[in-house]
């Protein structure tokens, strides 16, 4: 693989295609439990761990596995993957078991690594299915920690556990709403807001929403998704008229009759 | 009787699966655009969380845990929760054709549900017997459907709402959930006022 | 012309494969959980050793207790004596009972004349914010240097013993269930070390 190919690859898993920011997977840990920068980062990690290695072996194996029964194969390999996790962990790193919970387990359902398992690494070979492995991990875990530091310092007034006092100095107390289930929505909420303001400044030429950017293929998920937005267009239209189609589907349909009127 | 509400207030309400535990979000961000949609996922995913907890359940306790093999249960649930989807999918396109392509691509999503994943480890952590499980279950689903009936319509009303451009679309959406998600916590005192 | 279809993909032989990588998985699993059980066992006495230690700092030794079934009929985790240089320093009972969550497991520390020194809340799934505060030192220091014939209760006072004193804690607000279950199983503590005296 070439150097410029290694490099893109393992950006874009930061920014443009960042899977949880962008594509929007992997959300149930990324709201549970961000509620510190440690338990953030370590649960980034934890999945990268997974990913990578599931990347892995369902790579070597993707001449050997049958078509039909794959999914099942690849969830298979990915919940031993878990369960070996979880052993190293207790044995490990005890807390950060403790903190992370029901979570660990529910890493197999995590639809990066099915997604990246079923899109990516088995069509490629080893070696670029574990650069993609780091590379969307890396993603999810610069996410993951992000959310978690920011819901840590406003909910709590720490950082990695450390109280910082002189944020009380400066009138910011701690707000608790931050560190349970509604501060979780808002905080990534606004985290891919801004996620969105910074991909819009940095690829001038190819603005990214969270709903435009490409979409990982669980099978037919994103002819679901184009379906879903038609469906909805279709009834606005109905009940109020052509005007209220705004958005994707507003701007698909004047494209359309613009067409048509040449 | 009365556990058994407690069990069903708690996990509808309280500890509901999405806006308290956070399970399932992918489906709750991804579908509520559309109501029809999220309602037939959340019916969808309800059942399955029933059959899956009726399957898995006496294989635990009566397989895994006296052979000292509980570690193979991750393992072995969501094998159990692939297959009860399959066998779903393959029934409904027999027997309901209508719904099954009414629901089309996102039966075979609900595998990675983690909702239902986490509803499995939760009837083990709390210790449940097993109509307490099942009936946990059924909430668990229950709550599932109202936290996606009540964010569709927030959703709904949010595309006539014009936010700040940087707002658009998710972040908006996310931070009326988390509104949302504040409104269910007015429920915490309940289950222990109702029953305490 | 066709593509004969590969032998991995034709009859059988896609469900063997499956068999197969979940037979290769097991194995896996069965071999890291048996690598690891040393480790893992080993850290479980150590956090329970320091547990111990919280309620009994100068002890040096803990031998079990032997005990009779509770006339309640619950059963104890944990039952040990607490000695520093061979001196009876008191007993450490575990009793869990179930809160809102899973079991809530309470680590009681009396000492011989019968006074409950101090309590502590093990791992719980409890609340955050609420169930989970039971944890924290202010719930706690109720319990702290009371006596093991109290019937302690947060909200519903169910004493049936005549000989026992009820005595009222300030329940956590919003979570009264959790703070009952500490209650209860202070109780069956309570209950066990009774059981020695007699």
């Amino acid at each position: 693989m070439a150097k410029t190919e290694i490099k893109k690859v393992l950006t874009r898993g930061l920014l443009q295609q960042n899977p949880l920011l962008a594509l929007l997977l992997g959300t149930c840990p990324a709201l549970a439990v961000t509620t510190s920068a440690v338990n953030g980062l370590g649960m980034g990690l934890a999945s990268t761990f997974v990913l990578f290695s599931a990347n892995l072996v369902i790579s070597l194996l993707r001449k050997l596995i049958p078509d039909k029964v794959r999914i099942p194969a690849f969830i298979t390999i990915i919940a031993s993957f878990v369960t070996i996790l979880k052993f190293l962990l207790q044995a490990f790193l005890p807390d950060l078991d403790k903190a992370l919970g029901i979570f660990i387990p529910l890493i197999t359902v995590n639809c990066i690594i099915l997604g990246r398992a079923e899109a990516f690494a088995s069509k490629n070979k080893p070696l670029a299915a574990m650069i993609d492995g780091i590379g969307m991990g890396l993603g999810f875990t610069a996410a993951l920690f992000s959310i978690g530091l920011l819901r840590e310092l406003l909910g709590n007034g720490s950082a990695f556990g450390y109280k910082l006092t002189f944020l009380e100095a400066i009138g910011l107390k701690p707000m608790t709403l931050f560190v349970l289930p509604p501060g979780g929505f808002i905080i990534f909420g606004i985290l891919i807001a801004f996620s969105q303001l910074l991909m819009k400044k940095l690829y001038t030429d190819e603005p990214y929403t969270a709903e435009k950017a490409p979409r990982i293929q669980l099978d037919k998920v994103e002819s679901a998704y184009a379906g879903q937005d038609r469906q909805t267009a279709e009834r606005k239209e109905r009940i109020r008229g052509p005007e209220a189609v705004t958005g994707a589907e507003g701007q698909k349909r004047q494209a359309e009759a613009s067409e048509e009127a040449k | 009787m009365k556990t058994l509400l407690m069990i069903l207030f708690s996990v509808i309400l309280v500890d509901n699966l999405v806006l308290s535990k956070f399970l399932g979000i992918c489906s709750f961000l991804g579908l509520t655009k559309n109501l029809k949609n999220s309602m037939g996922m959340s019916a969808a995913v309800t059942f399955v969380m029933l059959v899956a907890t009726a399957v898995t359940y006496p294989i635990y306790h009566l397989l895994l845990a006296p052979l000292n093999l509980t570690y193979l249960d991750n393992l072995v649930f969501i094998l159990v929760i692939a297959s009860t989807v399959q066998v779903i999918e393959a029934i409904m396109h027999k027997l309901l054709p209508a719904l099954y392509n009414a629901l089309g691509i996102y039966l075979p999503l609900i595998t990675t549900n983690c909702a239902i994943l986490g509803v499995m480890f939760l009837n083990i952590d709390q210790e449940l017997s097993f109509v307490q499980a099942l009936v946990n279950g059924l909430g668990a689903g229950l709550g599932f459907m109202l936290a996606m009936f009540l964010f569709a319509g927030v959703r709904q009303r949010l595309e006539d709402a014009e936010p700040p451009e940087f707002l658009k679309g998710l972040p908006i959406a996310l931070i009326s959930a988390g509104i949302v998600s504040m409104s269910f916590m007015g429920f915490k005192g309940l289950v222990e006022n109702l029953f305490g | 012309m066709a593509k004969r279809t590969a032998l991995k993909d034709r009859g059988i032989m896609p469900a063997l494969v499956l068999f197969v990588i979940c037979l290769l998985a097991t194995t896996c699993l069965a071999m890291t959980y048996e690598l690891t059980a040393e480790r893992r066992a080993r850290l479980e006495q150590e956090a329970l050793m320091a547990n111990k230690q919280i309620l009994f700092s100068t002890a040096d030794e803990f031998k079990p207790v032997d005990y009779q079934a509770l006339p309640s009929g619950h059963e104890l985790e944990l039952f040990e004596a607490a000695y520093a240089n061979g001196e009876l320093q008191g007993y450490l009972i575990q009793a869990s009972v179930k809160g809102y969550g899973k079991l809530v497991p309470v680590l009681s520390a009396f000492d011989p004349e019968g006074q409950l020194l101090a309590i502590l809340v093990g791992d719980n799934d409890e609340t955050a914010g609420l169930g989970k505060r039971i944890e924290e030192d202010e719930f706690r220091a109720q319990f702290s240097e009371q006596s093991a014939f109290n019937y302690y209760y947060a909200k519903a006072q169910k004493n049936a013993n005549p000989e026992l004193e009820p005595l009222q804690i300030d329940a956590i607000s919003g979570a009264t269930i959790s703070s009952e279950a500490v209650c209860e199983a202070v109780n069956i503590a309570a209950e066990a070390f009774r059981s020695l005296e007699d």
